[in-house]
């Protein structure tokens, strides 16, 4: 367990459990690197993109799942929504909470987000400080239970 | 056994001496023409025939009778006293006897003629104006067809149109909202004092892309905004030109191509060769470092509806396939469906921004033809280009290598 300021309301927030994103942007995963640790989330990774985190998955079945994932939508070889179906047809929404991350802000992306089954859609923030607070929000969104 | 008068036979019958005189007429012949009996015996045969039938038979009628011994079904017009004239069907046998040949005509009257023929004529009339009107219907027919096609082509590019557009709007919305969006959060937090060492050359990096992006849009918009510029094209001093060009800015890549023969078609050169330049790039840049590149280039007619946009119509006709095969990286065709729009690149780390095969497209769209691609990992890719050939030239003797 670990835990970390949360800078939008001040208080301590308590978080646990791993967080994967699948996010190919170097510059991206940069910013990760900054906004994580001041959003209190230690434990995450990366994976470039879906056939990587796929391979992590198939490699390695007994791995247990992340208490989240987040996807990006604008992935190469195969989208953040193919990949989100492939997810949604291997665990249900109870065992692994899936957050889109994206640029996008067309309501078809999020329309379609929401019917595959993801468990919230978010637009990547403008501001460092408003990434800290969407990684705040996103790590609540955690399966309850992990430690 | 008995004997019968010529003047029993229910038709006119005459004899005529070789030396072309009557030597005999019915009572039915005499009746034909309005002459007592007996007026015509030992009279000349002229005065019992029109002028062109006393002609026909001094040319035809008699030197047949003399060759074959008989003739048949010929046509006479009899001389009547009234001034008028009388059609028969004649046939007749030549007897040879004593001091001189003679020759018996029967004579069938024939006044129907006249009508089978205005039958005739009316129905031939009726033959030549349906022909006519069959023939102006197949130029309508020929025109809508034309105009068919016309249509569809109409069609087809302004589909084209609408999915440019779209992509572009994409760029303009998603792409270049990315690095705008890094480059906000970058200046923030140097703006902010958060310990970010990386941030200039993010900075510096978005921007760049930004630049990279913007100039894709530009050279996208552009191909096809004028009218194309048809003229005869020898495809294959063009395919290897265009493999030429694309192997100088990959001066390292060892490669080899076969080339099949090629036509003359009529296309835009320019498109073409930055088409087929294009192909090549892709090839050379994603080829196998342990082995040499290995082009094939075939060029085959196909026959293919030509009809793009209207659905279930169909207008054949042929089609310049050109198949470029290689053996490089490849990649899994499950991979490849966004490969044709703009910025959809497989691999981010290549050079390049991602619109060679949205361009590809593109130029092949404006010659209404279409391009796909399959690949097998590590095996190579096969770009295939279907080229209609809407006025083809006669081809030029081509030879390979």
């Amino acid at each position: 367990m670990t835990s970390a300021a949360d800078p939008a309301s001040g208080a301590m927030a308590v978080t646990r459990g791993a967080i994967w994103f699948v996010e190919d942007d170097a510059d991206d995963i940069a910013l990760l690197g900054h906004a994580c640790p001041r959003a209190g989330i230690t434990d995450w990774r990366t994976f470039e993109h879906g056939p990587a985190l796929q391979k992590h998955l198939e490699e390695t079945p007994d791995t247990a799942i992340p208490a989240l994932m987040v996807l990006d939508i604008n992935l190469p070889m195969m989208d953040g929504f193919e990949l989100l179906r492939w997810l949604r047809e291997r665990h249900d929404a109870d065992a692994l909470p899936i957050a889109m991350l994206s640029t996008s802000r067309d309501e078809r992306d999020m329309t379609k987000a929401r019917q595959l089954g993801a468990t919230a859609y978010f637009i990547k923030p403008n501001e460092f400080g408003a990434l800290v607070s969407l990684l705040c929000q996103i790590a609540s969104l955690r399966r309850a239970g992990l430690v | 056994m008995d004997t019968y008068s010529i003047d029993q036979l229910p038709c006119a019958a005459f004899a005529v001496s070789d030396s072309g005189y009557l030597a005999a007429c019915n009572t039915a012949l005499c009746d034909m023409v309005g002459v007592a009996a007996g007026e015509l015996d030992g009279a000349p045969v002229t005065r019992l025939l029109t002028t062109a039938s006393g002609i026909f038979y001094d040319t035809h009628v008699f030197p047949l009778l003399k060759l074959n011994g008989r003739v048949d079904e010929v046509y006479f017009n009899l001389r009547r006293a009234d001034g008028t004239s009388r059609p028969v069907l004649v046939c007749a046998t030549r007897l040879a006897a004593g001091d001189g040949g003679r020759s018996c005509f029967a004579c069938m009257p024939f006044t129907e003629h006249e009508k089978y023929e205005a039958t005739l004529h009316a129905a031939r009339r009726a033959s030549e104006a349906a022909l006519a009107e069959g023939l102006a219907l197949k130029d309508a027919q020929d025109a809508l067809r034309a105009q068919a096609l016309a249509y569809d082509r109409d069609l087809t590019r302004l589909d084209q149109r609408n999915a440019e557009l779209a992509q572009v709007t994409r760029m303009l919305f998603h792409d270049l909202a990315e690095p705008l969006r890094k480059i906000r959060v970058f200046a923030d937090m140097l703006a902010d004092g958060i310990p970010a060492p990386d941030a200039p050359n993010r900075l510096r990096s978005a921007a760049a892309h930004m630049d990279s992006l913007l100039h894709t849009i530009e050279l996208y918009v552009s191909i096809g905004r004028d009218a194309l510029r048809i003229d005869a094209v020898a495809v294959e001093p063009l395919l290897r030109e265009a493999l030429e060009r694309a192997r100088r800015a990959h001066p390292d890549v060892r490669c080899e191509a076969r080339f099949s023969a090629f036509p003359v078609i009529e296309a835009d050169p320019f498109l073409l060769a930055h088409l087929f330049e294009q192909i090549f790039d892709n090839a050379l840049k994603f080829h196998m470092a342990e082995r040499s590149l290995l082009l094939s280039i075939e060029g085959t007619f196909m026959e293919r509806n030509l009809l793009r946009s209207a659905p279930e119509s169909y207008r054949y006709g042929d089609v310049l396939r050109v198949r470029i095969s290689d053996n490089g990286r490849g990649f899994d065709p499950a991979h490849g469906a966004g490969l044709f729009k703009l910025a959809g690149k497989l691999d981010r780390d290549s050079d390049g921004a991602g619109c060679g095969l949205a361009i590809c497209r593109k130029i092949v769209t404006l010659h209404f033809g279409t391009i796909d691609i399959t690949a097998r990992p590590d095996e190579g890719a096969q770009v295939t280009v279907e080229l209609p050939l809407l006025h083809l030239a006669p081809p030029v003797p081509t030879a390979s290598p």
